[in-house]
């Protein structure tokens, strides 16, 4: 008879739900907020208990009343059907936005309340923080023991351009894209400026050996490739313009109908090959620089020669078999009509600088 | 130990599970309690059966060449490939660190195949000596870190066609050795146990064939045998793990004499795709159906493959242009395209897919 022992019925109709929380301390909440986590819904249900303070339904251990604040909150808003999805996103993740700490402890109560949308909302968030980590931090947020050995804590390699020729690449690329630039540019401005060019041959040569960027683009590759050699006796750099400068001795080859001398191994294989190689090449093969070569005095020429047989000579007997590959006839092995490249320096110039 | 002091250890779990691959390596290098964890099979499989895992497609692809873009096609160098991961639902782009030891730069021609959470990376041709390798490299997508398997044992082949089981065998059979002889010899490599096994030979020859994993049974499908050079057969035959026995030979599975590399496993009651002269092609039984036509975006895929189901293929309008992904939801016949960044537009050589 006593007003504890009946449900008490507030005037407004509404029905409240009496939790306790470990720490003794009892509430009342809406019902529809508090029946939207399963354990308490299962408790009402089949004990009939939280209907009034003496009979409140005691939380798990680990839901705390700020932490049963938080779980309310989220169950207050998410319990109101007519939600969009959109709506209830946005929520979430403003929701989620509280420190490591306090994630941890509203996991572990969603979980004792078997609330699993709530779960997997902050177990996610936990996952995206310790994604974004070190090892490091994540014993320090988690407080865990650092207890792998040396050996056993592995070194990702996090440098993905360990490649010594992708890093090459990528600064020859820094650079091609630049001069690119220039080059659009340049092209702009002299079509909007008919400018007359007085300077005499010799001005010209000097300007283009400059190296201004705006000058003769085989040259300046070429110059790039005696700038390196001489610093850095780097054989890899040194053999990546050796390929440029063979490429191109090679693509002017092809441009010259040479190719058509030389037996096709496999019809797929060269296709194969040609898709990864002379794919990128421009099947037109237009070298306007060509013609800038022919204007050449002969102490250039002479340069370009010696450079030229350079490379094939470092390349050494790898030549013959290399000059087929790149015009993509297929692997060396296979029978096919060798190129005789004596490797000395006129017959190599002759297929660098050969201009029909 | 818990897991994550402070929360029950299937709650941490849950967290653990939650967290996208790229995250692996750090877990593991957190802890001893959270490396083992990330060791387990159960993990994988957890994040498999709650629908976490994340599917990607792992290729080998090219560094694109900026100069493509404006036209100036002259190629500087030879194309030079990385490992590129891409994940179709995000539309993730990331790079893989290379296996240590590619000092030459990344083998041409390698295949890739992806067995439970690793993946393998077999032969190739090395880049600067163009010489074929059986060389094994393993990356482990748990710990993010390679490293070096078994070499592959017998006749240093190349272009042998190559899958695995999707979870502990990668299969490898044809291709041709050092003297272009077609071969009909087999391996299995254990992943796990770094060891290789011996198949029984095949009926034929089949240099340039293409491996296929369906129903618990390798499939190779076409190649040529020596004296057929560059002639693809059309017959494929069929080797069971479980009784360790080829089949009879199928002749004419391949409606017409093609190369067979874009060819995946089927679906459902479809038993082969195919992608041939701008049309996808579905196998059921013995009959050939047209399933819908290549967009004219990727006329020739470089690359076909299968993701989630869907049908993913990657090329280009033209030789070395920007690689485009296109993925065909084969029950209604419509494609979907996907933006790769400049960074990632590269040829695509070889690829495989992987569930994390």
């Amino acid at each position: 008879m006593s007003e504890g022992a009946m449900a008490v019925v507030k005037p407004e109709m509404k029905s409240y739900i009496w939790l306790q929380t470990a720490d003794g301390s009892i509430q009342q909440v809406e019902e529809e907020v508090a029946m939207f986590c399963p354990m308490i819904c299962r408790e009402v249900v089949q004990t009939g208990m939280g209907s009034s303070k003496n009979y409140a339904i005691v939380l798990p251990q680990r839901v705390n009343p700020p932490i049963l604040g938080l779980i309310l909150d989220y169950c207050r808003f998410h319990q109101i059907p007519g939600r969009s999805n959109k709506e209830r996103k946005t929520f979430d993740e403003k929701f989620i936005r509280m420190d490591t700490k306090k994630l941890c402890e509203l996991t572990s109560a969603a979980d004792s309340l078997q609330l699993k949308p709530l779960v997997d909302l902050t177990s996610r968030a936990l996952a995206r923080i310790i994604e974004g980590k070190t090892p490091e931090e994540i014993r320090e947020t988690f407080h865990l023991p650092d207890d792998l050995t040396e050996e056993e804590k592995l070194e990702p390699l996090r440098n993905i351009t360990d490649d010594p020729r992708i890093r090459l690449l990528n600064r020859l690329y820094a650079r091609k894209r630049k001069e690119l630039k220039e080059r659009e540019k340049l092209k702009t401005v002299e079509a909007e400026e008919e400018r007359v060019d007085e300077r005499s041959a010799d001005d010209l040569l000097s300007y283009i050996n400059s190296g201004d960027g705006k000058g003769v683009r085989a040259n300046k590759s070429k110059k790039k490739n005696r700038r390196r050699k001489d610093p850095s006796k780097d054989a890899l750099s040194n053999k990546v313009n050796g390929d440029h400068d063979e490429v191109e001795a090679v693509s002017t080859a092809c441009s010259h109908g040479e190719a058509k001398d030389l037996e096709v191994a496999s019809p797929h294989k060269a296709s194969k090959l040609r898709d990864s190689f002379i794919g990128t090449f421009s099947p037109k093969l237009e070298f306007d620089d060509g013609d800038m070569d022919d204007d050449l005095d002969p102490a250039m020429r002479e340069e370009l020669d010696r450079e030229v047989e350079d490379f094939a000579r470092r390349l050494n007997s790898d030549w013959p078999e290399r000059m087929q590959e790149l015009l993509c006839l297929g692997p060396p092995e296979s029978k096919l009509l060798p190129v005789h490249i004596n490797g000395t320096s006129s017959s190599c110039a002759c297929i660098s600088l050969d201009r029909r | 130990m818990e897991l994550i002091p402070g929360l029950p250890d299937d709650v941490a779990r849950e967290c653990l599970i939650r967290v996208p691959y790229a995250g692996f390596s750090a877990v593991a290098s957190t802890c001893k309690g959270w490396k083992s964890e990330i060791e387990l099979p159960q993990f994988r499989s957890q994040r498999k059966s709650t629908g976490r895992s994340q599917t990607i497609v792992i290729m080998a692809q090219a560094v694109p060449d900026p100069a493509r873009k404006t036209g100036f096609s002259k190629l500087s160098h030879g194309p030079v490939y990385r490992l590129t991961t891409f994940e179709p639902p995000s539309g993730c782009w990331s790079e893989l660190p290379p296996p240590p030891g590619f000092s030459g730069g990344f083998p041409m021609f390698c295949q890739l195949a992806a067995a439970g959470s690793n993946l393998v990376l077999i032969g190739g041709l090395d880049p600067a000596s163009w010489e074929a390798s059986g060389s094994v490299y393993v990356y482990s997508f748990i710990t993010g870190t390679w490293r070096r398997g078994v070499d592959m044992p017998g006749a240093r082949r190349s272009f042998f066609g190559c899958v695995s089981d999707g979870d502990r065998v990668v299969f490898v059979a044809g291709g041709h050795d050092g003297e272009k002889n077609a071969l009909r010899s087999a391996l299995a490599y254990h992943v796990e146990r770094d060891q290789w096994v011996p198949l029984p030979d095949m009926a034929r020859e089949r240099d340039e064939c293409k491996a296929i994993f369906r129903r618990g049974k390798l499939h190779v499908v076409g190649g040529y045998s020596t004296e057929m050079q560059g002639k693809f057969a059309k017959s494929s035959e069929e080797f069971d793990p479980a009784s360790w026995q080829w089949g009879p030979v199928r002749e004419d599975l391949l409606a017409a004499s093609t190369c067979p590399t874009a060819c995946v496993e089927g679906d459902g009651e479809d038993d082969l795709y195919m992608c041939r002269d701008g049309d996808v092609l579905a196998l059921r039984g013995c009959t050939w159906r047209a399933v819908a036509k290549v967009p004219a975006d990727v006329y020739n895929p470089a690359h076909v493959t299968k993701w989630q189901g869907k049908l993913l293929v990657i090329g280009s309008p033209r030789s070395g242009g920007a690689q485009k992904v296109y993925a065909l939801d084969t029950s209604s016949g419509s494609w979907t395209s996907t933006e790769s960044p400049e960074k990632f537009s590269g040829h695509v050589q070889a690829g495989s897919c992987l569930e994390i």
